[in-house]
């Protein structure tokens, strides 16, 4: 289980988990594994929106960069943690356990930081 | 074969049904539904979760096998009007399964078949009335502009047919009144009122709409701000608050006061229409937190949005900073700026209680 893309099936087969995604910070998708309903453009391209928005908000406003996003929404849940110079987005549906995915998410973030690093 | 695993069935239908007669339990009765609906029976199905209902009303496998055999009943009458509708169509037929392919949710259903009845009917309000219940039960769940504009067209087209039902002008007024076309929504009451006479329930809720404030008459830019917002200005008039008001600034002041008491928490505010209350650490309206705030509740918004996740109800940023947790509902938003030693469940837990109070005392619809 060491390359991106099991890191990504890994944590797409949790329960309620619509996908998982490697996005850079300027909305490019680097690796995912979605549901056929979610369009890998779209997720990677609105991942970065809400990642630049709240970078820079946070920037501007003397508080340092952000490390994840964490987002619920009526019919769905989002996971945005930030890598180096990328971010990996976890989507999963409205019923899904936070915690348990939040866990699951952000060892695959060490993995996948450790990953950039050997390479 | 099939005869022997239909003999099969049969036997274990038997054993269920003696099963649920001696020892009824929701496990017992829902399996015997199951082997109802596997038999192409769902009518007897529904018998059996209606009647396990009255024993374990809180079994919610037996809901969930309710809803199932409703939607197989549903299923086997659209296809039996379809067939009828072949051999002799009749606009009342064309009524009973567009209601049917509305309960479904079966959206292209219901565009194809009010397609047909406005071909063979052309005269006919009903199939687009049909139509815009199905555009305006989006709307009114998703708070999408192309399905509010959908909605209006085909009760404007239905209005300016001849006999159109008063719902249509009803339904028009309703839908232009919440986005907050006042006067459009108001022209709409009086032609209905001068139509059909005023009923009493019809003229209070001319008096409710006469008493909202007119946001203008471009309803795409209207409509753009539902969608852009996440809420609809002004609530239904069965929900409409009573004319007096509570006032809501002690709910917010008291939920602040016992938010910030959390351990951990630094900064606390509610902000609505524009207007910040603030509990903590906060020395004035130019503080940093209330300024990030604002800014990640509308782009976590648009985010889920245009994922399709609906409107984003909790966001949590985490950083050096410690966590900022959100809660929002349309224009009214609740936000706290805790370290990491604070319960985020916890926090969020009371945000939300505090815009779910604060909704109530104005009379918003609740989340």
């Amino acid at each position: 289980m060491n390359t991106l893309k099991d890191l990504l099936s890994e944590l797409r087969s949790g329960e309620g988990v619509r996908g998982a995604a490697v996005v850079t910070l300027d909305g490019l998708l680097a690796a995912g594994d979605l549901d056929d309903r979610l369009d890998a453009a779209a997720v990677a391209g609105l991942a970065s929106y809400l990642h630049s928005t709240t970078a820079r908000s946070l920037r501007e406003n003397g508080l340092g960069d952000h490390q994840a996003i964490v987002v619920h929404a009526n019919h769905g849940k989002a996971i945005c943690v930030r890598l180096d110079d990328s971010m990996l987005v976890v989507l999963c549906d409205q019923f899904a356990d936070l915690p348990t995915t939040r866990a699951a998410a952000n060892r695959a973030a060490t993995r996948l930081r450790a990953i950039a690093q050997i390479r | 074969m099939q005869l022997i695993q239909r003999m099969k069935i049969w036997k274990e239908m038997r054993r269920l049904e003696q099963r649920a007669h001696d020892e009824p339990s929701p496990s017992t009765l829902v399996d015997l539904g199951q082997v109802h609906i596997n038999l192409d029976m769902p009518d007897k199905a529904e018998r059996v979760a209606i009647d396990g209902l009255r024993l374990f009303p809180r079994a919610n496998e037996l809901h969930q096998l309710l809803a199932c055999a409703r939607r197989a009943l549903r299923k086997r009458r659209i296809a039996e009007i379809r067939a009828r509708l072949i051999r002799s169509p009749h606009a009342e037929l064309y009524g009973e399964l567009t209601q049917l392919l509305t309960e479904a949710g079966d959206q292209e259903g219901l565009r194809r078949a009010c397609q047909e009845w406005s071909v063979r009917f052309p005269a006919d309000a009903g199939s687009w009335l049909a139509l815009a219940r199905g555009s305006l039960a989006t709307f009114y769940r998703d708070l999408t502009a192309q399905s509010g504009a959908e909605a209006v067209r085909c009760l404007e087209r239905a209005s300016k047919l001849a006999g159109s039902p008063p719902e249509v002008r009803r339904l028009l007024a309703e839908v232009l009144y919440r986005v907050g076309a006042v006067r459009g929504a108001l022209q709409q009451l009086a032609t209905l009122a001068k139509d059909g006479g005023a009923d009493p329930e019809l003229r209070a809720l001319h008096q409710h709409v006469a008493g909202l404030t007119d946001r203008g008459s471009d309803l795409a830019r209207l409509l753009g701000d539902v969608e852009e917002n996440g809420s609809l200005p002004y609530p239904a008039f069965s929900t409409a608050p009573a004319p007096t008001r509570v006032d809501s600034l002690s709910h917010i002041r008291d939920g602040l006061s016992a938010v910030v008491a959390i351990p951990g928490v630094e900064k606390a505010t509610c902000i609505s229409n524009g207007r910040a209350l603030v509990k903590g650490t906060i020395k004035d309206g130019r503080d940093p937190f209330l300024k990030v705030v604002r800014v990640v509740a509308k782009a976590a918004h648009r985010f889920s949005r245009r994922l399709d996740f609906g409107m984003a109800k909790k966001t949590v940023v985490e950083g050096p900073f410690g966590n900022i947790c959100i809660c929002i509902y349309g224009e009214l938003l609740a936000a706290v700026q805790c370290t990491d030693q604070a319960d985020v469940d916890q926090v969020l837990a009371m945000l939300q209680e505090i815009v779910a109070d604060t909704l109530v005392a104005t009379g918003e619809p609740n989340p």
